[in-house]
Formats: C-alpha cells, sequence, structure tokens
C-alpha cells in the first residue's frame, strides 16, 4: 500500500473512533493494532505491539508524572491550596479587578505546586466563582481569569505534560520543565494587565468592594503562614533540577514527599485525604501511561509503511523556511486543539513533527514550549477545550456556554501573543534551561 | 447480575488501591534514594528496575478501573450531542469495538509472554528476571478491560466522560 493510502485509512479509521466516543486509547490500540499487521508483519506485528507496550513503560523517566500529579493532588486533597488562597486574597486590595486579580496570582501560585489544569481550575472556580458573582463581577471579568491561568498549570513545573512531551519526543525533560517558567510568569502579567486595563476602562465589570478594616499583622499573617512556606516547595522542585541535585523523576518524589510534610506540618493530614489523592492520582497518571504504552508502536507503523518519511519529504519539497516550518506547526497543533484532547494531538503530530523540526534546525526546547502552549490554548478553545467544560461544571446554571466562550477569549488572544513573542523571541524560552547544571 | 457485577467492581478497585500503593511507594522510596545518595554516599539496590516494573504493573493493573470509572480520556464532540434514543446503541457498539481490540490485544500479548518463556528470555539490567514477568501486566489488564467492555456493551454507561489534564 502507498503511503498516502495508508496514512489517510489510519487517520481517517482513527477520527471515525473518536467520534466514535470509544476512549482515545483504544481508539489507538485499534488503528494501531491494524497498521502493525499490515506493515510489521501479521501476527509477528502484533506481538511486537505488545512487547512494545510493556518497554515503554518500563521506563525510569516517565516516573515523574504520577509523582507532580501526587504533589498537586495532596496539597488538594488536604484543603492546603484553598486556605492559601484565602491568604492571596487578603494581600491584594488595591487593584482594580481585584478578586480577578486574585484568581491569576492564586491560579500561578497553585500551577507551580501542582500538575493539573484540571484540579487547578475545579479549584479556582468552586473557591472564587461564586464570590466574584456575588460581588456583582461580570462573568466575562470572574471565569475567563480562572479558566485562563488554570491552563498555566500545563506550563510551569510541576507539568506532568512536560514529562509527557519530552519522553514522546525525545527533548530534554528538565530543560522541558524549566524552559516553561518564564513564558508562564510572562502569561500571568499579562493576564493581570489585561485585568487592571478593562477594570479601569469599565469599572461596571468589576465594581469596587468595601474591604474590612484589617490591621496590617491580620492582612499579612496568613500569607505569611499559608503561602510563603509553600514557595519552599516550589524551591524543592525547581532548586533541585537547577542545581543538579536531583533528576526530574527525583525532585517530583521530592516535591510529594514535601507536599505531605507541608500537610501534617498544617495538621491537615488525615488518611482519607492521603487515599483520596493516591486514588486520583491514579485515575489520572493510569489514563496517561496507558496511552503511552501504545504510543511507541504507533509512531513505528507511520515511520515503517513510509507515511513519516513521505510526508516530511513532500514538506520539504517546498523547500521552506525553518520559521514557515514552525508556523505551519502551530497552526496544524491551534487547530487539531479545538477539537481533539492534548494526549491525542502529542501522538498523532510527534512522529511527524520531531524529525521535521529535527531537519528544519528547529530547537528542541522551542518545539517542546510550543507544543505545551498550543497544548494550553488547545484546553481552551471551542468548541472542546477541556476547561471550558470543567468550567461549565462548576458554574451556575443560568451561565451558558456562550458567555463561558465570551469570557475566555480575550485570554485566549494573550496567550497566541505569548505564542508569537516565543517564536519572536526564542531566547524567553530557552535561556532559563541553559543554567541548568 | 448485580452481585457478580459488585464483585468485580471490588475486584477492579483492589487493582486500583494496589497500583496507588505502588505511586505511593514509588514517591517514598525515590526520596529516601536521595538523601542516602547525598548522606551515606550509597543507593537502594535494583530501586530504579523496580519502579520501572512498578510504573508498568500499575498502569495495567490500574486501567480496567480506570475504564469502569468512565475516566480513559475520550472525544465526546458528537455522542454528547446525540439524543439517548441513538447515543445508547452507539455506546453498545462503541464498547463491542472496545471489546474486538481488546481481545485480539489480549490474545498476542498472551502469546507474546509464552513465547518469551519458552525461550527462557531474561532482563538483565541491576536485578535478573524472567523477561515472561514484565510481559505478563498486560494480558491481566487486558483481560478484565475485555469483561468490562462487555458489561458496557450490556449496559451502556449513563452520562459525560470526564478524563483529561
Amino acid at each position: 500500500m502507498d503511503w498516502p493510502l495508508f496514512l489517510t485509512l489510519m487517520m481517517g479509521g482513527l477520527a471515525a473512533l473518536l467520534l466514535m466516543g470509544l476512549p482515545v486509547a483504544f481508539a489507538f490500540l485499534t488503528v494501531t493494532l491494524i497498521g502493525a499487521w499490515e506493515v510489521l508483519g501479521g501476527e509477528r506485528g502484533a506481538m511486537q505491539l505488545a512487547r512494545n507496550a510493556a518497554d515503554s513503560l518500563s521506563s525510569f523517566q516517565l516516573a515523574p508524572i504520577p509523582l507532580f500529579i501526587l504533589m498537586g493532588e495532596i496539597l488538594f486533597q488536604t484543603g492546603i491550596a484553598h486556605r492559601a488562597i484565602d491568604a492571596i486574597e487578603r494581600v491584594v486590595t488595591r487593584i482594580p479587578g481585584r478578586l480577578s486579580v486574585v484568581t491569576v496570582f492564586g491560579g500561578t501560585i497553585f500551577a507551580a505546586l501542582s500538575g493539573s489544569t484540571i484540579a487547578n481550575t475545579a479549584m479556582l472556580g468552586s473557591t472564587l466563582l461564586p464570590n466574584m458573582l456575588k460581588k456583582g463581577y461580570s462573568p466575562g471579568m470572574a471565569m475567563g481569569p480562572i479558566m485562563a491561568s488554570g491552563a498555566i498549570a500545563m506550563l510551569i513545573p510541576p507539568s506532568a505534560l512536560a514529562v509527557l512531551v519530552g519522553s514522546l519526543a525525545g527533548i530534554s525533560i528538565a530543560g522541558l520543565l524549566v524552559a516553561g517558567v518564564i513564558p508562564a510568569v510572562l502569561l500571568s502579567a499579562a493576564f493581570v494587565a489585561w485585568i487592571v486595563l478593562r477594570a479601569l476602562v469599565t469599572p461596571s465589570v468589576a465594581p469596587t468592594e468595601q474591604l474590612p478594616e484589617m490591621g496590617l499583622a491580620d492582612r499579612w499573617r496568613p500569607f505569611v503562614i499559608y503561602v510563603v512556606p509553600l514557595s519552599a516547595l516550589f524551591a524543592v522542585v525547581i532548586g533541585s533540577l537547577l542545581l543538579g541535585l536531583a533528576t526530574p523523576t527525583e525532585s517530583a518524589a521530592l516535591g510529594s514527599v514535601a507536599a505531605l510534610g507541608a500537610g501534617a506540618a498544617y495538621r491537615a493530614l488525615t488518611l482519607a485525604g492521603i487515599g483520596r489523592a493516591l486514588m486520583e492520582t491514579t485515575k489520572l497518571s493510569v489514563m496517561i501511561l496507558f496511552i503511552i504504552a501504545l504510543s511507541q508502536t504507533f509512531a513505528q507503523v507511520l515511520s515503517f509503511s513510509g507515511a513519516t518519511g513521505g510526508l516530511i519529504g513532500l514538506i520539504e519539497g517546498y523547500e521552506l523556511t525553518p520559521l514557515q516550518v514552525l508556523l505551519g506547526m502551530i497552526l496544524l497543533l491551534l487547530l487539531l486543539g479545538c477539537f481533539v484532547d492534548q494526549v491525542s494531538m502529542l501522538m498523532v503530530t510527534v512522529p511527524i513533527f520531531v524529525p521535521l523540526s529535527q531537519a528544519a534546525g528547529i530547537d528542541p526546547l522551542i518545539l517542546g514550549v510550543i507544543y505545551l502552549l498550543t497544548m494550553e490554548i488547545g484546553l481552551l478553545t471551542p468548541p472542546f477545550g477541556l476547561l471550558l467544560f470543567v468550567m461549565r461544571g462548576v458554574a451556575p446554571p443560568e451561565i451558558g456556554m456562550k458567555d463561558i466562550y465570551a469570557a475566555v477569549l480575550p485570554f485566549v488572544a494573550i496567550k497566541l501573543l505569548v505564542l508569537a513573542a516565543i517564536v519572536w523571541q526564542p531566547g524567553l524560552a530557552t535561556w532559563l534551561p541553559t543554567l541548568l547544571h | 447480575m448485580t452481585r457478580l457485577s459488585k464483585s468485580f467492581d471490588a475486584l477492579l478497585r483492589a487493582f486500583a488501591v494496589l497500583a496507588a500503593a505502588i505511586f505511593g511507594a514509588t514517591a517514598v522510596a525515590i526520596t529516601l534514594n536521595v538523601i542516602l545518595r547525598n548522606t551515606a554516599g550509597t543507593t537502594i539496590f535494583g530501586l530504579l528496575d523496580v519502579v520501572e516494573y512498578g510504573l508498568l504493573a500499575a498502569t495495567f493493573l490500574a486501567a480496567p478501573w480506570v475504564l469502569a470509572q468512565s475516566a480513559h480520556v475520550a472525544v465526546d464532540l458528537v455522542t454528547a450531542a446525540l439524543p439517548t434514543a441513538v447515543a445508547r446503541p452507539l455506546a453498545r457498539v462503541t464498547a463491542l469495538v472496545g471489546f474486538g481490540v481488546s481481545a485480539v490485544f489480549l490474545w498476542y500479548a498472551v502469546e507474546a509472554a509464552m513465547t518469551s518463556a519458552a525461550r527462557g528470555s531474561m532482563i538483565r539490567t541491576a536485578l535478573v528476571v524472567p523477561e515472561w514477568w514484565a510481559l505478563s501486566a498486560a494480558p491481566l489488564g487486558f483481560a478484565l478491560i475485555c469483561i468490562e467492555f462487555l458489561r458496557q456493551a450490556a449496559d451502556p454507561p449513563a452520562g459525560a466522560r470526564t478524563g483529561g489534564l
């Protein structure tokens, strides 16, 4: 079979199975199994798929995925994260759009402690949204910042998805984890700037509130107690990576044990809480790892069928500049992000994009950060952005899907601007990893 | 039927709890290892291997439970928009497709493990173990996945899927 037909059948079959509602992992399994039978030699190919599944999971570098998720879950299930948000709310006072700004600060801080965008969005939504709506914030000002900063968890370490991108695409995991920091800080700053601007231009979207009189000590004490020590957790994870004291797996393990320590220190640790954190961790991690088990063979099948080489040859035939190649990949990822989930985006594109960007001379770290940012944007773009539905789940019933779409749009625009900034100035992503030992 | 279904749920949950324990133990063991290395200059023998096998075992042991919880990420772009009269039969067909592909995979995963056992292949890293041990995780998980898909074909789970990152 020639490769264009083969590729069309694989991708077409995959799309049909996904639309039927078959879980992503099993949709990939189906097309990979048939493809392996066709190009890897019948029964031998099918057995190879089974062996690859065991091989790809027996990998130490995947261990940070459950460990980073565990770290966030512990902080979430023990309620430490919620207390931190309350503490931040007390100290952010005289700024237009105050609660929206609190959302961005809280979301960014929790992103630095957790690798799950869903947990982040759900937490911000459940703690801050009712308060904002009650105080007369417009739905856009209330929900936009929650979804936008919830999604940042994908970019700021600990990020389970950065580990996934790194291991699938063969990019330095430590490097990629660190590379996300500056773009994420840039995003948060831009969100705050937009919120303040919006509140100044149209004050009615974020009414000024009468804050209770509070002494300096009352205002700052919860911050010192609940937020400052958490920065130690971030320091444990990133510091141990930057100083070369620990591998990403080790820094993830240290982070989750430190989170447990924090829970104990705040006397917030219960057996039930730890149990819930572990079970939630299992649910999310196994979902990701199970798909990884099938990824290696999927890439092999595409490569053996000649589809990978053929497609790359076709693209090289156009003699595009690296910038054009990069822009093309970004456009495709953004388009995919509107319709499919993040792991499928990765699985379908990595076998093609990695060799393609190598041929074009694109820095692997840039490719990795582009992946993370476009996947993050994919969480927020209609109609299928996952966080839009998480938001729907925590928002009051009178808020429709249209309001949610409208709320998130300015923030998607900001993310696109930051993405453009990274393409224009790659140093924004690549500078920090050069400090790695 | 309900009692059978309930005991099956208990079995899936037990494996999930085992997987959760593996993830928890991994965090503690790796941390201990870092402390030992930086204080006593020694490490836990074979830890790397054990962590790798742990990931493998945990993934396949808990995957059937994740399926039963409808937490494997899926695209519900179309299915969520369908009326129940169409959605339920489609869910049955989808579950049967899932069963079919899992059964074929199970067959060849068993064959891969048995071939390896017959050859006496060993994995020689820090620890030396028969390769078929590692190759047994997938068949075990997929046997349970097959049963779960059959159950979903008989009685499609209600409500939208919520898996994702």
